[in-house]
């Protein structure tokens, strides 16, 4: 069995209000997908409803490896949250958030050398750049060597060199430690490689599931991310 | 040394310590009505339990425990800015402890005690009750303080790392409630959210190191209440306001000098 995270004709409502409606996909070991769509399309509430943030209103969500299920995929997964409102002055340097996740020593030096952020490890967190914080957050999501990373719309706030720079390090990852991606996203612009699926999502619906190769010859893809 | 004074400045000191110490987590939480609020429940369960006879300790604790399990949910949920509800809910217990006060015939003293503190009233006792708590406060903070660190940083990325929020929230609320408690009747409901606020917010001018953060909070909290102590005795002042004036300077004086903002040019 190869499947990691499943979900079966699920349903949010939040109050009267349909955001998800009828999701049925599988996530496979190794899998790297990419979730785009509009602002308000329901991405981050399929994401936070993979975490468990969120309980579906229908439908059911199987988390599993080869041998038992999972009961919680917080356990198993590395998040990156959008972004973090943290003040300038949080009492938190980036080692201090890279070590919530207790990392080996090994991996840490490793994740400081290849993620090139000895000169920023020893800053306070609130005082780094977008792009920094957004390393340091993949950085300590990585360290806890998760079978699967959620990733927020990690482009949000960062400009393209910053965002290429953040791919640069996602794709090492993969190379690496091969984890199961989900990523959500609102630029189409760059997909990263190594990505094998794009799931493309309107109105809480999710209404193509493609490969990349595939998406730009959607008619009116560039109208339903942007609206 | 007088023993009334001694006293005095033990129960001041301890005062001090254990309101630096949890003012951490209502200072990094962002959530200050929420001390406002339990404070001044824990007042209005103190003014009422003189009203029906009951242990007024005890009431005091269990109002603001109650305040801070309804918080919770408010706070949790979040779907209203929490800092607005919170100041509803404080507007609501306030109006309950003055009800009360003004019920109250005869016992002018004790509730003035409420409001305003006396903290000569302190015996052996207190003291030694009040030494118990931070001991613990201190331990927990120990044992527990990847799991703090991590909830105070961010709560959903606290979940991912397996850490219980729901419990380390609740936990935080009833810490703030024993301690709020404790210091009623010493400081006062009026002036305890001071107490409970200014340690943290100087320790916030001097470190990016949350165990110094805890560190300097704490000191603040032991240096401005047992400063005001002194300083009330000096000059003869009230001494909930001398302290609390005292601490306020403390603080006033740590943006002067806050090694944060020269070395970062702000």
């Amino acid at each position: 069995m190869n499947e990691i995270i499943s979900f079966y004709d699920v349903t949010v409502k939040i109050g009267q209000k349909t955001i998800l409606s009828n999701i049925d996909f599988k996530l496979n070991r190794g899998d790297f997908i990419l979730l785009i769509g509009a602002n308000g399309s329901g991405k981050t509430t399929l994401l936070k409803t993979a975490l468990g943030f969120i309980k579906p209103s229908f439908g059911s969500i199987i988390y599993k490896n080869e041998i038992s299920g999972y009961k919680d995929i917080k356990n198993f997964c590395g998040y990156v949250p959008q972004r973090l409102d943290i003040d300038r002055y949080f009492p938190v340097i980036a080692e201090d958030v890279i070590n919530f996740a207790k990392p080996e020593k090994n991996l840490l030096n490793y994740i400081i050398k290849e993620f090139r952020i000895k000169d920023i490890i020893r800053k306070p967190f609130g005082m780094l750049s977008g792009g920094e914080r957004q390393k340091i957050l993949l950085a300590m999501a990585l360290s806890k060597k998760p079978d699967i990373l959620l990733l927020d719309e990690p482009n949000l706030n960062l400009d393209i060199n910053a965002y290429r720079d953040f791919l640069r390090c996602l794709l090492l990852i993969k190379k690496e430690f091969n984890p199961t991606i989900l990523m959500v996203t609102h630029l189409i612009s760059i997909i990263p490689k190594m990505v094998n699926r794009v799931f493309v999502i309107k109105d809480g619906r999710i209404i193509y599931k493609k490969a990349p190769y595939e998406i730009f010859k959607i008619k009116n893809i560039m109208e339903i991310i942007y609206g | 040394m007088d023993e009334v004074v001694l006293k005095s400045l033990l129960m001041a000191g301890l005062a001090g310590l254990s309101c630096g110490l949890t003012g951490v987590f209502i200072y990094l939480m962002n959530i200050p009505f929420i001390g406002v609020a339990i404070a001044h429940s824990a007042m209005a369960g103190g003014i009422w339990a003189l009203i029906f006879n009951l242990p007024s300790k005890f009431l005091a604790f269990i109002a603001s425990f109650l305040t801070a399990i309804f918080i919770g949910p408010i706070t949790d949920r979040a779907k209203t800015n929490p800092n607005i509800s919170l100041s509803i809910i404080f507007s609501f217990v306030m109006g309950i402890a003055f009800l009360g006060a003004g019920l109250l015939e005869g016992k002018n003293q004790l509730v003035t005690n409420f409001l305003w503190g006396n903290i000569f009233l302190s015996g052996w006792k207190d003291i030694f009750f009040h030494g118990v708590l931070v001991i613990f406060v201190i331990i927990f903070i120990i044992i527990f303080f990847r799991q703090f660190s991590v909830f105070l940083f961010n709560r959903e990325i606290a979940a991912t790392l397996g850490v219980n929020t729901g419990f380390i929230l609740y936990f935080i609320l009833f810490l703030i409630g024993i301690v709020v408690t404790l210091n009623l009747d010493i400081i006062g409901g009026l002036m305890l959210f001071a107490l409970i606020i200014t340690p943290p917010s100087i320790a916030y001018q001097f470190t990016f190191d949350l165990k110094k953060f805890f560190f300097i909070s704490s000191l603040s909290g032991i240096l401005g209440s047992t400063g005001g102590v002194i300083l009330s005795f000096i000059f003869n002042l009230p001494v909930s306001a001398t302290v609390v004036i005292f601490m306020s300077l403390l603080f006033f004086i740590s943006t002067l000098f806050s090694p944060k903002r020269i070395r970062y040019g702000e």
